[in-house]
């Protein structure tokens, strides 16, 4: 019997956030990243389209699984530029950034500044081949 | 300092307690460098990595998917390159 699946993993919108953990395992909120661009209309229309091929039954999917995914850096600096870099649609704020530095600072000597942001997965099972009229 | 639970494992362990990706026939749309396909390529009869960008797929045939047989596709979602049913699962692995 043939099989049609698809699976959609991608991070949870306006999520991804700036944290520090100091050696003892306490931690400190620096801020969200900003959006850069049209990325939070490209969430949006992906979201949407999702939802529309499920409310006119195309296809059937249980509630999405979640889970938290956590980039650790070495410094500031460090996750600035990867976020510069390699984030498509994000930006560390001003704010953000003087909040992290501040953090950073007060909680000494092997701290470390990460990024966590929730991933949401889920697997839709097509349910019907052609479209009724 | 608390280490952190590792994120590739999670994610590789969400990936397979939702499909079964034992003989299926997969495409990944928008596949990037690769990285995502690492997590089920054994196990399929067929991985097909799907991207506009050459050079993600120039990277993913140098790095992640170097002496596999995942086999590399340019092309884009809207206009998939591949006739109906070529597919069991379709995955998006953060392209949507």
């Amino acid at each position: 019997m043939a099989r049609w699946f698809v699976l959609d993993i991608r991070p949870v919108a306006d999520e991804p956030e700036v944290w520090v953990r100091d050696r003892s395992g306490g931690e400190t909120r620096c801020g969200g990243l900003t959006w850069v661009g049209d990325g939070p209309v490209g969430h949006a229309q992906a979201s949407a389209a999702v939802d529309q091929i499920l409310n006119e039954g195309w296809f059937a999917a249980p509630a999405p699984r979640r889970f938290e995914w956590v980039d650790v850096f070495d410094d500031a600096d460090d996750l600035i530029e990867c976020v510069s870099e390699e984030w498509e649609h994000r930006s560390v704020g001003e704010e953000t950034s003087l909040r992290l530095v501040e953090a950073l600072s007060r909680a000494g000597r092997g701290a470390a500044p990460f990024i966590r942001q929730g991933i949401q997965a889920q697997l839709l099972r097509k349910v019907r081949l052609t479209k009724l009229v | 300092m608390t280490d952190f639970p590792n994120p590739e494992q999670l994610e590789h362990d969400v990936l397979h307690a939702l499909a079964d990706f034992r003989g299926a026939r997969v495409l990944e749309i928008g596949a990037g460098d690769g990285r995502m396909i690492r997590h089920y390529l054994r196990e399929t009869a067929l991985t097909v990595a799907l991207d506009s960008d050459w050079d993600e797929l120039i990277a993913a045939r140098a790095e992640s998917l170097k002496d596999t047989n995942a086999r590399l596709a340019h092309g884009q979602a809207e206009r998939l390159p591949f006739s109906e049913s070529s597919f069991d699962l379709a995955v998006f692995g953060w392209s949507l």
